[in-house]
């Protein structure tokens, strides 16, 4: 079997392809100054006794500023 | 067990060349082929599988003998974990849609730390199993490629983004597009039916409307050269902020429903105080001479009987045609984390038709039982005079669904058949109760028969001859 084929067995849609290639950069950036963000904000809060502090992963789940 | 029976495929299950479903004798069992062992080794071998399926995200097998393959070329058959029912995402109110879609980017995002990535990003793919979305297709997965984009973010965009959106800002019925367009609903249609106000949200702009004029723009490069994409290499912090964004678009949606006439169940039900507990009792009481395993229980509103039944370890699907009392029922499916009921949006004067390639590819109601018992409480009034049903044939649906029925009689002096005649002329001269009995009398036998008390309904309890 073609394996070209088998990776691809969904349309994957230039269109679709080529807007990530032009969004990615700037969403990577962001996102990575948000784990930076949070890694500096949990550290923080370690620092200075916060009790309760939510590992940056599951704040990440819990993030969703309405649209 | 021994290849005795002939195989059949699962009609679902023929668009991904690295395996398949099937059926032998009546055990389901998914084909591997050879030219996806390298993927289906690395699912086990880094640990993604077990993870996924220790976390409830992904459904759960083990693999069984080779001679079971359903035809020669067959690298490995699994056996997956059977579900016991399978929905639709038109069925799916927005909560779990938006469920469906959560979990679909955190095994997206688990798969990536461990090298993989989801090949495809199908709603149907996903299931709701004890209480929570499932992954049901385990070759989904395929080992990521530096540099290479997500091949299934169109689809994800338009299988799950799309409806979500118009879901939430536009009328949570546009859940009910999924028929029609069994691909996902097209960005451009998305684009022009959210309205430009939903530009205002970067991630809307980003995930539909460009995402449409991208998908516009492009439409043409199949017939030139390669577009240049093919090339070009995608970071994997670009990567993660994709999923990053998705995830936040999902979560930033929001669907608060107006109260409907069903979703205020209790506002609009005329029972006592009494003949309520008593019609509980009942209830109970049919379901324990009856004994299923599964119940469909049919205009369930907020699952309030449902709950009777699955309380009690029944597998329990509660049908209601409101949007609004199946998200309140799927909330407290999740706030209770009752395992047993699954809810669904279902208009029983049009129930789910087989859809997709040869009209196979999605099954209609009926053919996802039978079910044990079929519960249809205070139900047959808005089939027969809402909808103008003949008994008969109301009969004849409920037979054609399971083997036990319980089922509520609201004769015309009821408050709430008034209600529904006080619109329109009453041309329903047989409905009554001798009526009822004796077409239903055809198809089912009549165990047993309970007045309610405080009002004139009446409660059966039957089985189909």
């Amino acid at each position: 079997m073609n394996p070209t084929i088998l990776v691809a067995y969904i349309d994957a849609g230039t269109g679709s392809l080529a807007l990530q290639f032009v969004v990615g950069g700037l969403l990577g950036c962001a996102f990575m100054i948000k784990v930076f963000w949070r890694s500096l904000v949990s550290r923080a809060s370690r620092l200075f006794g916060r009790k309760n502090v939510e590992p940056a992963e599951d704040t990440d789940a819990k993030d969703g500023a309405p649209e | 067990m021994t290849a005795s029976d002939s195989p059949r495929q699962v009609a679902s299950s023929f668009r991904d060349p690295s395996g398949f479903l099937f059926e032998r004798d009546g055990v389901l069992l998914r084909q591997v082929n050879p030219s996806y062992r390298e993927d289906y080794e690395r699912l086990l071998s880094s640990g993604l599988y077990d993870e996924l399926a220790t976390a409830g995200l992904l459904v759960s097998h083990e693999e069984t003998d080779r001679a079971l393959a359903a035809d020669p070329t067959g690298w490995k058959v699994i056996r997956p974990e059977r579900l016991p029912f399978i929905s639709y995402p038109y069925e799916w109110c927005f909560g779990q849609f938006q469920a469906a879609a959560l979990a679909t980017l955190e095994i997206q995002k688990r798969a990536f730390a461990k090298g993989m990535v989801l090949k495809d990003a199908s709603a149907y793919n996903i299931q709701f199993h004890r209480g929570r979305p499932l992954l049901i297709d385990t070759l989904s997965f395929e080992t990521y490629r530096e540099g290479k984009p997500w091949q299934a973010y169109r689809q994800f965009c338009q299988h799950f983004l799309a409806p979500l959106a118009l879901m939430a800002r536009q009328d949570a019925r546009c859940g009910l597009m999924a028929r029609l367009f069994i691909d996902g609903i097209p960005l451009d249609l998305a684009s022009r039916l959210l309205g430009w106000r939903s530009r205002l949200s970067p991630r809307l702009l980003i995930h539909i409307h460009l995402h449409a004029r991208m998908q516009k723009s492009h439409e043409g490069d199949g017939k030139t050269a390669s577009p240049g994409t093919t090339s070009r290499k995608l970071g994997r912090a670009a990567f993660l902020g994709i999923i990053d964004s998705l995830t936040a678009a999902v979560q930033g949606l929001r669907w608060r429903p107006a109260e409907t006439e069903w979703g205020e169940y209790h506002s609009f039900t005329n029972y006592s105080d009494g003949a309520f507990d008593q019609k509980h009792r009942l209830v109970s009481e049919f379901l324990a001479e009856a004994n299923p395993s599964t119940v469909w229980d049919l205009g369930a509103n907020q699952g309030e009987f449902t709950r009777l039944a699955a309380d009690a370890g029944r597998f329990s699907v509660a049908f209601d045609i409101d949007p609004v009392a199946v998200e309140k029922n799927w909330g407290r499916v999740q706030s209770n984390r009752e395992e047993n009921i699954l809810p669904l949006v279902m208009d029983l004067t049009n129930p789910s038709p087989m859809l997709g390639w040869a009209n196979q590819e999605r099954d209609a109601l009926a053919p996802r039982g039978p079910v044990d018992c079929v519960m249809a409480l205070a139900l047959i009034h808005h089939l027969s005079i809402s909808n103008n049903v003949p008994f008969s044939q109301v009969a004849a649906f409920l037979a054609s669904l399971g083997e036990d029925l319980i089922v509520e009689f609201v004769p015309k002096e009821d408050s709430q058949v008034q209600i529904l005649l006080s619109t329109r002329e009453d041309v329903f001269l047989d409905y009554d109760e001798a009526s009822f009995e004796r077409e239903f009398g055809r198809l089912f036998a009549i165990l047993r028969k309970m007045p309610i008390d405080e009002s004139k309904r009446a409660l059966y309890l039957m089985r189909r001859r």
